[in-house]
């Protein structure tokens, strides 16, 4: 006779089992594409350590594998294989056991969950790895087993402005200072740009164009004589106006510096009246559409606009936009030529807020972070940049008496099909790159006109870190205002440039002040304001 | 046993269907009928223990996560965080009741949602009775077919198809200007006024024939007997459709009623708030378009403010469940028929 209770538990007992079968079957897959999920992931990289750990002892040949978790869940590459990679462990001995995140928000349960692989390679949780418990301070393994090695010191002060302890955890990549760009050989530091149609503007007789009045001069005549067209179309919104902003003296940047060192949200900015006015003068006049604005399809159907030559002027990234807009747009209009605008306005400079982008991290359970410092040393050498996204040189590429890379008939061609590309090179370790690495691979046999509106737009632009390291934690106090305030404007602002009259535009505005401060833009101003006189106290950046 | 009155004037039913009720009547050592019973049924009750288990795992534990709307938990925690983190009571609800917008979230919440079971929910109705009366088979497969069919599209696609049909440059203006019906193109996309019947025609056409399959099905359930009746007393058509149709599907229709009732606030039967607002709304719309869904998906995923998130989830869903059992008895109260 089973008791009740027995036959309860029994049947309890059943239940949590096949929770605990489909539980396990459920989150600790391998995906078919190669991606380990995060259960799987620690027993791999603890059973991989060991491994290594072992290996290395008994042959000291043979290379070293350090696993590493690569936090770009959309990089098309998971392994260390490839021309570049093997490279790379001649050099240093070392091999990569790679395990690609799954998405953004796999490190920061990691962590949680104190579930680390050797090496961590990610854009996110910088306050959280500079941790003594979890991660080695750089400065310290440098100190011990790499004297040499010596970090460029705004990437240092930049990484230190995460810790609180003064010892610094990575090196960020993608630091450039102002000096670095004031010397860079070519190229121009990436922000939007304006471009507009060569043969349009010739056919309208090549008008003045020298300023923001004389743009707008060549907007009203192409509306004039081609009704059907688009005078200026747009690409992704959050860099929209960003030109014009800078013409007119005012930036796009969530956070400005006044001359007087006081930081404010843009909104409180002196010349954000006169930046919405612009805008909404370039709707009233039928410049810019709404839709063009508000509908967010993909990509590739916004630039259809430009290629399909219904705008004449368009508002897209720096680089060989202009190239790669003039081929496309002549399958539809043969005689189409985009040119770069230039700077309409020299007076104003163009303000960015750059702190780096990804960084690697040597956390507490490398089995090896002697040998986890020099390979980081030789990934931050010029040599090992350069092999990391440029490939070998002499083969892959060769430099010019500039500096600048010339790359291979047979990288350029590989580098037409991303995947093929990866697959035969795999340019993906660029733990180390600075922006002027990246330019002057993007930049690299441009059209001199690409080259010299990249020169004037350089001469246009400073780099103030000090205002990104600054933007305060999104789980902070200040840290919600601001997410509140950039989800506000999303809406609102959109409300303001499209304003059909000056009552309409008023009160938008008037709303939108209205908002602002009831969510707090007085008190994220003042933090803001202390935080980067703290931060410029502190460190340098240039 | 609640399910005793579904068969209290049937015993034999009781007996094929239920063993185990059957046995408890009748023999005393029910424990032991018990474990007979479920051996010999062990692999039917294999089939309702991993039904169990997939509702406990995916409906029951995440309600832990409710214990979220009342503490001070972020994400950087984990999900120890949930447990260990600070308790802050109401904080987060009453947060969401002084934000900005609340109101305008609340308003088109609940505007959508009842423009949408004022006219989405008895068009499949209509539409099932007047497909009941196409005698020519032929055009009423043809009719039901492509009515139906839009319910496969997902709203991602529709949304693409709105743009190509609706924009400034799309079919419908394009063929409007053309025609000189129109002097310039109508903002149907970026006017926040034309979003609710943007919603509520597309919701309309998107599940219209899909919903009218069950009342079809309720229809053909209804005794020809009664029409042919009402025939030979030389009732009209539509008397027909008021006299015996209609009263005969009141069932389905309170049912139905009552879960669209439940599904308010998500969109009614369709459950389409959701989509429409994040897909067809932005930014010139968001006046009308923003609801409290896309509001908890911006300030859950996009902000990851999980807490304050799973907060103005809940308001919704305790909502959603008054509405439930308040339809529901309501429904009892008035016809006699209720789903539970």
């Amino acid at each position: 006779m089973i008791s009740k209770k027995v036959m309860f538990k029994k049947m309890l007992v059943l239940l949590l089992a096949l929770t605990f079968v489909v539980s396990t079957f459920g989150c600790g897959s391998t995906t078919q594409n190669g991606e380990v999920s995060a259960s799987s992931t620690a027993d791999a990289a603890a059973a991989n350590s060991e491994g290594t750990a072992s290996t290395a002892v008994s042959d000291a040949a043979k290379p070293v594998t350090l696993d590493l978790f690569y936090d770009f869940s959309w990089v098309p590459m998971d392994n260390f294989t490839g021309i570049i990679p093997e490279e790379i462990t001649k050099k240093t001995g070392v091999t990569l056991n790679i395990t690609k995140a799954v998405d953004s928000k796999q490190l920061g349960l990691m962590i949680a969950s104190n579930d680390l692989p050797e090496l961590i390679f990610t854009p996110y949780e910088r306050n959280r790895l500079a941790n003594p418990d979890l991660c080695y301070a750089w400065n310290e393994l440098i100190d011990q087993y790499a004297p040499d090695f010596k970090p460029r010191e705004v990437s240092i002060n930049i990484a230190k402005s995460y810790s609180t302890d003064d010892n610094y955890y990575t090196i960020l990549n993608l630091t450039t200072t102002n000096k670095e760009w004031a010397e860079a050989a070519i190229g121009a530091p990436g922000q939007s740009a304006l471009y507009f149609r060569q043969d349009i503007y010739e056919a309208l007789g090549s008008p003045k164009f020298e300023t923001v009045d004389d743009y707008l001069n060549i907007l009203a005549m192409v509306k004039e004589k081609y009704p059907d067209m688009i005078p200026l179309g747009m690409d992704a919104p959050f860099w929209f106006f960003q030109p014009f902003a800078t013409w007119l003296g005012y930036q796009v940047n969530d956070f400005i510096k006044n001359d007087d060192g006081s930081v404010v949200f843009r909104t409180n900015h002196e010349k954000y009246p006169e930046y919405l006015k612009f805008v909404n003068n370039l709707y009233r006049k039928g410049y810019i559409t709404v839709e063009n604005y508000a509908i967010q399809n993909e990509a590739d159907s916004l630039s259809q606009i430009a290629y399909s030559g219904k705008a004449f002027s368009y508002v897209w990234y720096t680089g060989d936009k202009p190239v790669v807009m003039t081929n496309a747009t002549k399958e539809n209009v043969p005689a189409a030529e985009w040119r770069p605008a230039g700077a309409l306005n020299t007076e104003y400079k163009s303000v960015r807020t750059p702190t780096g982008w990804g960084g690697v991290y040597i956390t507490k359970s490398c089995k090896n972070p002697e040998k986890a410092i020099k390979f980081m040393q030789f990934m931050l050498s010029d040599e090992g940049r350069a092999l990391a996204i440029w490939g070998r040189e002499g083969i892959d590429y060769t430099l010019d008496d500039k500096g600048v890379p010339v790359f291979s008939e047979e990288w350029l061609e590989s580098r037409q099909d991303q995947v093929a590309h990866t697959k035969k090179f795999n340019p993906w370790f660029y733990f180390a790159k600075t922006e002027i690495d990246d330019v002057y691979a993007n930049y690299s046999g441009m059209p001199d006109y690409v080259l010299k509106a990249a020169d004037e737009l350089k001469k246009q632009t400073v780099n103030m870190p000090e205002l990104g390291l600054a933007v305060p934690n999104t789980e902070s106090d200040e840290g919600i205002i601001l997410t509140k305030l950039q989800e506000l404007l999303k809406t609102e602002e959109a409300k303001i440039f499209f304003s059909k009259n000056d009552d309409e535009f008023l009160k938008n505005y008037n709303a939108l002040m209205d908002a602002t401060k009831k969510i707090g833009v007085d008190k994220l101003d003042s933090y803001m304001t202390n935080k980067v006189k703290e931060i410029s106290a502190k460190y340098t950046f240039d | 046993m609640t399910t005793d009155f579904l068969f209290a004037d049937n015993k034999k039913e009781i007996r094929l269907l239920h063993p185990v009720i059957q046995h408890r009547v009748t023999d005393g050592s029910e424990k032991i009928v018990l474990i007979k019973t479920l051996a010999k049924q062990k692999y039917l009750q294999a089939f309702v223990l991993a039904g169990m288990a997939y509702l406990f795992v995916f409906s029951y534990l995440p309600l832990i996560g409710i214990t979220m709307a009342f503490k001070d938990y972020k994400i950087s925690m984990g999900i120890q965080g949930i447990f260990s983190s600070d308790w802050v009571g109401f904080k987060y609800f009453l947060e969401f009741f002084n934000e900005y917008g609340f109101w305008k979230l609340v308003r088109n919440t609940v505007a959508i949602s009842l423009l949408k079971l004022i006219f989405s929910f008895p068009i499949p109705i209509l539409f099932a009775i007047m497909l009941n009366e196409i005698s020519f088979m032929p055009v009423k497969k043809l009719v039901q077919t492509c009515s139906y069919l839009p319910h496969f599209i997902s709203w991602v696609i529709i949304s693409g198809m709105a743009f190509a049909f609706f924009s400034s440059s799309g079919v419908i203006n394009s063929i409007a200007l053309k025609f000189h019906f129109i002097n310039e193109a109508i903002p149907f996309l970026t006017d926040a006024n034309r979003f609710w019947s943007l919603a509520v025609v597309s919701d309309i056409w998107k599940d219209m024939g899909w919903w009218a399959i069950i009342f079809l099905a309720a229809i053909a359930g209804i005794s020809q007997e009664m029409y042919e009746a009402a025939e030979i007393d030389g009732i009209s058509r539509l008397k027909k459709i008021w006299y015996i149709t209609l009263p005969s599907i009141k069932g389905t229709i309170i049912v139905i009623l009552i879960l669209a009732l439940g599904k308010l606030f998500g969109g009614g039967l369709s459950g389409s708030n959701f989509e429409q607002s994040y897909l067809l709304g932005n930014s010139m719309t968001s006046e009308k378009s923003d609801i409290i869904q896309t509001y908890v998906f911006n300030v859950g995923l996009a902000q990851g403010r999980y807490a304050y998130a799973t907060a103005v989830g809940l308001i919704q869903s305790v909502i959603s469940l008054i509405l439930t059992f308040g339809s529901n008895f309501f429904a009892k109260k008035i016809s006699g028929e209720g789903l539970f």
